[in-house]
């Protein structure tokens, strides 16, 4: 009966007051050698049982007080004053006021309670904390922590696993101050070595574990925290996923990490014939392969580098049969001031690809149609090893090494049947070849980093150096047959068979040197200076057949011999402002760039000369928290690459070819961007919209020249009045169960692009505009559904012909649900519509036009096992059997459908299972 | 150089020589609030604080006054502190204003979070003490050592002075028998400690509440931001807090 006032008590103290019977308590407080009455000394009223405050008054100036209200029962009261003792006394109040009389404080005396550090090695006091070391209590080998726990003097383990420490039931242990799976202590006694522990801390649950955790006790009981050793702090975790459709697609994956305090080792291996087999982010963020953040120093930022696309499902066309595997060492030691990094990764991507584009050409005074078949096969591997090493020699300096490896291959066979149509559908050429290249490309780029900060606060030195190498090895083939018509009838026939190689080096070291010094709290002045040195070389020579089929007759108008030296010095100079609301950054960048070309063949030389000039400005601002402004505007200067430069002809494709131009002018782009965004957490708005626009000076556009047989020479050259601009804007409102989500978003964006055709400046401006408005509502693990319908609009004109209208609307949306069924089965879906609306210039075209998807997915799964580490999952992909790949590109003088083939309709089982040990378990 | 020696040293005597006396029931103090971010980071975000460990401060510091007199008291933000704007530690309820008032054991606080500024009138929180006998000088005051359990989980360890006759503490953090000059609330990893206290010539008049915001009490405020913060984890729980002391 005690015991449970005693508890209600305990919760309930204030409010208890006013329903209980009450009582008051008075007295008078002096100081024993004067004899004089203190004034203000603090009485206090606390409950005996918990030591809880349950009252509280000052003495009047006479040195009297009184409590009154105060529920019966027992108390101790304490009187305090400053450089006085403490006085402390037990008293049981009963209905009757008490009189506690007169009390004298004695002065500077000390009744506090010491505290007591005993140090004997194998146990240690502090405070309220009891502290073991492990090694010193021996226990047999594969002995658990609650065999442990038995040897620890004032511990006791009863038959069922419950602890006692110092005579009070333990309710908790923490597993290095955290807790270990769940409420019961049992799981990590039971399921930790002794082995692993390197101290036992014994404490009261009510006070130091909220130091630790911040979790509440319920009575007085005792806490356990074992702390493990760093070297233990080991584990597993690993994942395995099989699929298949039982009859040609078949998907594995295997993953594998394993840490033991800060070395961590992963393995993965996958095969897919569904997608590229790269592993998704969640994926490669268990096995902490994602860890390629880098911190702009100067900047304030994280930046990462985009992963190599020839292997992301992104850009994949056609049917994949992939295979990666790769693993990855990473460990720190002393202090972490040296981190280790190693990686290896392999890839091979194998398609095959079926694909239709159809062209429509248009000239001034007439259209062409151009239809085209092909079939290709490919094969890529590559073989990625990399390796990173940073040592912080002390708090002020670090170096760092990295070291990127590459080797890739890559096999492409193809057949291509091309048709060009004139505007009454006449044939106007064909043309089949096949085409073969067979690509090496090694490539290692390293790099040494070297930081200096000082003791005064913001000012840095960084200083880097390059060397980076790359060697390529390629051949081929190409052979076509080309018919040419006039007026519809055959006219003339050209074959082309050429055997094809190419070899390239470069070599590239540079170095650079920021410094940043601050020139106050808010202004910072960052000055660079880099140097950039690249020797190249590059051969490609095509040869045809001599009379005994070989190919040993070198054709030099497709051949080209050169070595380049390309030479650049950068200064930039960057003025930055960080205030509170307002941070602008002002600067710009001068570089000398020399190039050297000597082309063998002719022996000749000649040597460009470039000044490129980067300016910037960036301005943001701060409106309130959580809404931004920001403005920013880049210059660049843009040089013509080595390929626009050079006057050789590539042949490819024979009836597209391509010339460089020596005679180009260096370009320039001014970028604008205005960006507007505004989060407003607590109503769960988000909004934002942007404008921004990108101006073109000496832009390099092509000049072509089509002949009455079809066939397009291209020369690259410069033209004025580029220009490309964007809209954006969205607003979402909402969050949370049972609530409707809204979301609006829209995205222009359109340019004017200039080009010569046959001579003839032709002018496109074109203009693409979308808006999509999305609704959703949820249930969290019970249903969600999401519908988002789209609306757009694409706009072209050419000044060629303005006559020929390929406005078109686009349509759809996306539809998502999610649903939890019987028996713990869990069915989602999505779709999403993709209608096009048909161009009038190829309704007559082909018989295949429709280029409206509707593309179906639905998922029903179930978990198994009692920590749902299983799952199995039954997938069917494009219920409708209609994924087609597809791209319509609306250019300055083409407007292009193309079609390529995609993994389509598949049924699919997989089977899935996690499996994880986590630190210090059995 | 003497001269000023002796006189400080005369001024200290006098002071000690009244201080076995003497109470005050007026007073300004400056507390310095420490966040431990570091450690707050940790918590909160395991992976990526061991990827951004290096760019992160250890410690946040803010400065907030406190002013009182025997019946009322406010607290509000204080001196500015050169921060690291590019840090990515956004300080948690750093705005607040919390007026005080004793007899009629209420408070009204103004709390800044995110779009909204709330203005809460409530009774003053409830915090069960625990006195102990452990004692700690802080800014020349002797004071005593207490543990609080708030909303019934939160451990709240806190030291206070007799000498100075004012019930309150930083925050909304109150309810000990003198003034509170140093606070640590370890789930949050933050520690509130008095640097300046200053008992002659209190600028009194300014003790007043804040009046800007939305009128609302400490359960609406928490219904207003408890349907945001829940799907938050960790951090959300830290900031619930944060917002209710």
């Amino acid at each position: 009966m005690r015991k449970f006032i005693a508890g209600f008590v305990l919760t309930l103290a204030i409010t208890l007051a006013s329903h209980s019977q009450t009582t008051s308590i008075k007295g008078t407080v002096t100081d024993t050698v004067e004899k004089k009455n203190l004034a203000n000394a603090v009485v206090t009223l606390l409950k005996k049982s918990d030591s809880l405050l349950v009252e509280f008054t000052r003495t009047n100036p006479n040195g009297g007080f009184t409590l009154q209200n105060i529920p019966v029962g027992p108390y101790v009261i304490m009187i305090t004053y400053p450089k006085y003792a403490d006085f402390a006394d037990e008293v049981n109040l009963t209905a009757e006021p008490f009189d506690l009389g007169t009390i004298a404080l004695p002065q500077k005396a000390l009744l506090l309670k010491e505290v007591i550090v005993h140090n004997t090695g194998a146990i240690r006091i502090k405070g309220d904390t009891t502290e073991f070391v492990a090694d010193s209590f021996k226990v047999k080998e594969g002995a658990t922590v609650e065999d442990l726990l038995k040897k620890l003097p004032g511990l006791s383990v009863n038959s069922k696993g419950e602890i006692t420490a110092q005579g009070k039931k333990v309710d908790k242990v923490l597993v290095d101050g955290e807790e270990f799976f769940g409420d019961d202590p049992t799981i990590a006694t039971q399921n930790l070595s002794a082995k692993v522990v390197d101290k036992v801390q014994v404490f009261d649950t009510k006070t130091e574990q909220d130091q630790i955790k911040g979790i509440a006790g319920n009575g007085d009981s005792k806490t356990i925290n074992i702390k493990l050793k760093e070297n233990a702090k080991k584990g597993y975790f690993g994942k395995v996923e099989a699929g298949s459709d039982f009859d040609k697609l078949h998907n594995g994956k295997l993953l594998y990490n394993n840490f033991m305090g800060k070395r961590k080792i992963s393995l993965f291996g996958t095969k897919s014939n569904t997608s590229t087999g790269s592993l998704g982010w969640e994926d490669r963020n268990k096995l902490g392969i994602d860890n390629d953040y880098e911190y702009d120093e100067i900047g304030g930022y994280y930046y990462s580098f985009g992963t190599n696309d020839d292997f992301s499902d992104w850009g994949l066309q056609g049917l994949p049969d992939a295979y990666s595997a790769g693993g990855l060492y990473s460990n720190k030691w002393n202090d972490d001031k040296d981190n280790l990094n190693l990686a290896y990764n392999y890839n091979r991507l194998g398609t095959t690809n079926e694909a239709t584009t159809l062209k429509q050409t248009l000239l001034p005074d007439t259209t062409f149609y151009n239809n085209e078949n092909s079939n290709t096969k490919g094969l890529k591997q590559q073989q990625v090893l990399t390796g990173k090493y940073e040592w912080k020699i002390d708090s002020l300096t670090t170096l760092k090494i990295s070291s990127v490896n590459t080797y890739k291959t890559t096999e492409t066979s193809g057949r291509t049947h091309s048709e060009a149509l004139s505007e009454a559908r006449e044939f106007v050429n064909t043309g089949d070849r096949t085409n073969t290249q067979d690509i090496a490309h090694k490539q290692s780029d390293n790099q040494l980093n070297y930081k200096q900060l000082f003791k005064k606060k913001g000012r840095m030195l960084m200083a880097t150096l390059r060397y980076s190498a790359i060697d390529d090895d390629n051949s081929g083939t190409l052979y076509s047959i080309n018919q040419f018509f006039k007026n519809g009838t055959l006219d003339s026939t050209a074959t082309t068979d050429q055997y094809k190689e190419g070899t390239g080096n470069s070599q590239t070291y540079g170095g650079k040197v920021t410094y940043n010094e601050p020139l106050s709290t808010k202004w910072n002045l960052v000055t660079e200076y880099s140097f950039n040195n690249n020797n190249s070389n590059s051969h490609k020579n095509t040869f045809e057949k001599d009379i005994n089929d070989k190919y040993t007759i070198l054709n030099p108008l497709y051949s080209d011999n050169f070595d380049l030296n390309a030479f650049a010095h950068t200064g930039i100079v960057t003025l930055r402002y960080l205030g509170k609301k307002l941070k602008s950054v002002v600067g710009g960048g001068l570089s000398a760039v020399k190039l050297r070309l000597h082309d063998l063949d002719h022996d000749a030389r000649s040597e460009y000369n470039f000044t490129n000039f980067t300016p910037q400005i960036q301005f943001g601002y701060a409106i309130k928290p959580q809404t931004n402004l920001s403005f920013r505007y880049n210059g660049a200067t843009r040089q013509p690459t080595i390929d626009q430069l050079q006057p050789v002809r590539n042949n490819n494709d024979p009836l597209n070819v391509y010339i460089g131009n020596p005679n180009l002018k260096v370009g320039f782009n001014h970028n604008l961007n205005l960006n507007y965004n505004s989060f407003q957490v607590l109503r769960s708005r988000y909004m934002y919209a942007g404008i921004g626009a990108n101006v073109q000076e000496n832009a390099i556009a092509n000049f072509s020249v089509v002949d009455i047989y079809g066939k397009t020479t291209t020369t690259p050259i410069n033209v004025q009045g580029n220009y490309t601009y964007y809209m954006y804007g969205g607003w979402v409102s909402g969050q949370g169960d049972k609530k409707l989500i809204h979301e609006i978003n829209t995205d222009i964006n359109g340019g004017r692009g200039v080009t010569y055709i046959n001579a003839e400046k032709s002018i496109n401006t074109y203009a693409n505009v979308e808006l999509n408005y999305g609704i959703s509502y949820s249930l969290q693990d019970k249903y969600s559904i999401r519908i988002v319908p789209k609306i757009g609009r694409n706009m072209s004109v050419s000044s060629l012909r303005k006559d020929i209208n390929n406005d078109y609307w686009t349509y759809g949306g996306r539809a998502e649900g999610y649903l939890m069924l019987f028996w713990k089965l869990e069915l989602s879906s999505d779709v999403d519509f993709d209608l096009r609306q048909q161009i009038e210039a190829f309704e007559a075209a082909s018989t295949n036009t429709n280029t409206n998807i509707i593309l179906w997915n639905a998922e029903l799964s179930r978990k198994f096992f009692k920590d749902k580490s299983g799952k199995l999952i039954f997938r069917a992909n494009d219920i409708l059997n209609q994924n087609k790949g597809f791209n319509r590109i609306i250019n300055t003088n083409f407007v292009t459908d193309q079609r390529y083939q995609r993994i389509a309709q598949y049924f699919m089982l997989t089977f899935q299972w996690t499996f994880t040990k986590m630190p210090g378990q059995k | 150089m003497k001269k000023c020696f002796l006189f400080s040293a005369f001024c200290s005597l006098l002071l000690s020589a009244k201080a076995q006396t003497q109470f005050f029931s007026t007073v300004k103090i400056e507390f310095e609030k420490t966040v431990a971010t570091q450690a707050l980071y940790k918590e909160i975000e395991p992976d990526w604080y061991e990827r951004i460990k290096d760019q992160l401060p250890k410690t946040s510091i803010s400065y907030f006054d406190f002013i009182a007199d025997s019946t009322r008291s406010v607290y509000k933000p204080g001196r500015e502190v050169a921060t690291n704007t590019r840090s990515w530690f956004q300080p948690m309820a750093n705005k607040n204003t919390v007026y005080t008032d004793f007899k009629k054991n209420t408070s009204i606080s103004q709390k800044p979070i995110y779009e909204e500024t709330f203005l809460v009138e409530d009774s003053l929180l409830k915090i069960k003490w625990k006195i102990t006998a452990d004692t700690r000088n802080i800014a020349g005051f002797e004071c005593r050592k207490a543990v609080g359990i708030l909303f019934d989980t939160v451990a709240v360890f806190a030291f206070y002075t007799d000498e100075l006759m004012i019930s309150g503490g930083p925050e909304g953090i109150n309810g000990l028998p003198g003034m509170i000059l140093g606070v640590g609330i370890p789930r949050l990893h933050a520690t509130w400690f008095a640097t300046k206290v200053q008992v002659v010539d209190v600028p009194t008049s300014q003790i007043q509440p804040a009046i800007k915001g939305k009128k609302s009490n400490r359960k609406t405020m928490l219904e207003a931001i408890y349907k945001v913060m829940k799907d938050w984890d960790t951090y959300g729980k830290k900031m619930l807090l944060a917002t209710q002391i």
